[in-house]
């Protein structure tokens, strides 16, 4: 009994870690078994899709128990997930507008970009000195920001909402927008945990201090990694009804 | 996402965070000091072509659009002197109508009653948040200076009233906008994220800082691109700079006449803050520019210019 954690009924961030685990899981089970019915083109798209769910559902499995025996943010776990799944969501971007033309070298662009911000963050949030540096914070945060503006500027605007405009198909047009909005509305949750460790802005304008931290990460979690995964999967079981209705 | 709004995301994630590294939030003095500088070399050159833009629509010779121009410049500065809260509440007013009309300009095909209501409750709920998030600031501004103390009249109680009716307004007017197929969705939306991240840069920064990134980025560059491509379009320039060329003239009289001011004020020629003249100089070329600007946004939608421009996606 003694290795039982329990869950504080007031403790939102380990609720988050619990729910979160679980809603990753599931998704990653939809993505899979989804992944048979839509069209050949769109299979490797679902996979990448489940992959990421099921990496994050992984990484929570062993962060929400990190964070109820310690109490502490798992940095070093959230970061390890992110490096896998972040350049994995670009991934995304690049098969979406892979049949428009997409070269090899856009997938690269944005996976470096992506790695960038996420070292970036990473050095700012596990290095912050005991207590919080602001200097620290914000030098870090600014780094790691420039990798986040260069991919929403290519979703918005760059090589992905070129190919997007010139693709023939209506749903990857809307598909690609979509994504582009999860970047500036969904990515944007990301900067706000980051901001509430000890020195960041948000800890020092409202006292927001690192249980908010997990809390802002745990939501955006969800809502990218799953909501990112059903837009493709959108993408593929609409095309797919399209096509088949073309042929008909 | 038009491109204005993707710069003012990097410039707020990118910078503004940099307001951490102070040891205690910079007073008035010092944030006019930092941005000052930056409000008038962008802010001034984007209604100096008043006199171009007005001759586009309405034939006036150069002469007489000056008379009158300065006339009405003329008589706020009376006003200023007999009817002050009076005039300053017109400002106020006349600045909200404006803001709102540059920021929803591109999304319409025409100008109507409703468009007109939003533009106002817009700007109301954008200058009446950045008052109320930024009441201590003001409050403290009131009580050292005699001049700003007696129009000081908005106080926290008022503002948050207009806070939360211009907000309801707006809101239900861009709902009622959406349902009659006047404004797109994703519009909307963009424009509630754009004002969601504009109340929050006012709430953490600074009075003067917070409405300079709005001003500057959002009002005074979109609406400068605005008059570029008219008058591109217009055949009046061909490139910068022969836009650069048109705007200088009055750019740099106006930079003369703020000059002026602050050499009278430093020789106690004027016996008011510099701040207080700032503000009566700003409200009185902002009024007839808010005019110029209606006549002009009129002139765009008459023209069909944004249907037949890719400035939004």
């Amino acid at each position: 009994m003694s290795d039982v954690l329990i869950i504080p009924p007031d403790d939102a961030v380990a609720f988050t870690f619990f729910t979160g685990y679980m809603a990753m899981l599931a998704a990653s089970i939809f993505f899979i078994f989804e992944r048979g019915r839509v069209a050949e083109k769109w299979k490797l798209s679902l996979l990448v899709s489940a992959l990421i769910t099921f990496i994050a559902a992984v990484h929570y499995y062993y962060m929400r128990d990190y964070y109820l025996a310690t109490g502490k943010n798992p940095t070093a776990l959230r970061y390890i997930d992110w490096t896998l799944t972040v350049p994995l969501m670009c991934v995304e971007f690049f098969l979406l507008t892979k049949a428009a033309g997409a070269k090899l070298g856009l997938l690269w662009k944005l996976i470096l970009a992506s790695v960038w911000m996420l070292v970036a963050g990473y050095i700012g949030e596990a290095f912050n000195p005991e207590g919080g540096d602001s200097t620290h914070s914000f030098l870090w945060g600014f780094l790691s920001t420039l990798g986040y503006l260069y991919i929403l500027w290519t979703a918005w605007f760059g090589e992905v909402a070129k190919l997007a405009a010139s693709s023939n198909d209506p749903v990857v047009k809307r598909g690609v927008r979509t994504l582009a909005w999860f970047v500036l509305v969904g990515w944007a949750i990301y900067p706000i945990g980051y901001m509430c460790m000890p020195g960041g802005w948000l800890n020092t304008a409202f006292g927001w201090g690192s249980e908010n931290v997990d809390l802002f990460y745990n939501i955006a979690d969800a809502i990218n990694k799953i909501g990112f995964g059903l837009v493709v999967y959108n993408i593929a079981v609409t095309s797919k009804t399209k096509g088949e209705i073309k042929t008909a | 996402m038009t491109r204005t709004i993707f710069i003012f995301i990097a410039t707020l994630f990118l910078f503004a965070p940099a307001i951490i590294l102070y040891e205690s939030s910079p007073n008035l003095e010092s944030q006019l000091l930092l941005v000052g500088p930056i409000l008038l070399i962008l802010g001034i050159p984007h209604g100096a072509i008043d006199h171009v833009l007005y001759q586009r629509s309405q034939t006036i010779s150069n002469f007489r659009f000056i008379a009158t121009y300065l006339s009405i410049v003329l008589t706020i500065l009376v006003l200023w002197w007999i009817f002050p809260i009076i005039t300053y509440i017109l400002f106020l007013g006349t600045s909200a109508y404006h803001f709102g009309q540059s920021q929803f300009s591109h999304y319409f095909k025409k100008q109507n009653m409703r468009t007109r209501l939003l533009f106002m409750s817009w700007g109301t709920l954008l200058l009446s948040t950045l008052m109320l998030f930024n009441s201590a600031e003001l409050d403290s501004l009131a009580r050292d200076y005699s001049e700003f103390g007696s129009i000081h009249v908005l106080n926290s109680t008022l503002l948050l009233y207009l806070v939360v009716i211009s907000g309801l307004f707006t809101v239900s007017l861009i709902f009622i906008m959406i349902a009659r197929n006047e404004l797109l969705k994703p519009h909307a939306l963009m424009e509630l994220v754009v004002a969601f991240m504009l109340l929050v840069s006012f709430y953490l920064l600074p009075f003067l800082i917070g409405f300079t990134l709005y001003f500057i980025i959002l009002h005074a560059w979109k609406v400068m691109q605005e008059e570029f491509g008219f008058l591109k379009k217009s055949g009046v320039v061909k490139n910068p700079i022969d836009f650069i060329k048109i705007l200088s003239p009055f750019s740099i009289v106006s930079f003369m006449g703020i000059g002026l001011v602050y050499t009278a004020i430093y020789n106690q020629w004027l016996n008011i803050s510099f701040g207080y003249a700032l503000l009566i100089v700003i409200s009185a070329i902002t009024i007839p520019h808010a005019f110029v600007m209606d006549q002009f946004y009129g002139l765009l939608f008459k023209r069909k210019f944004y249907q037949n421009e890719q400035v939004i996606d």
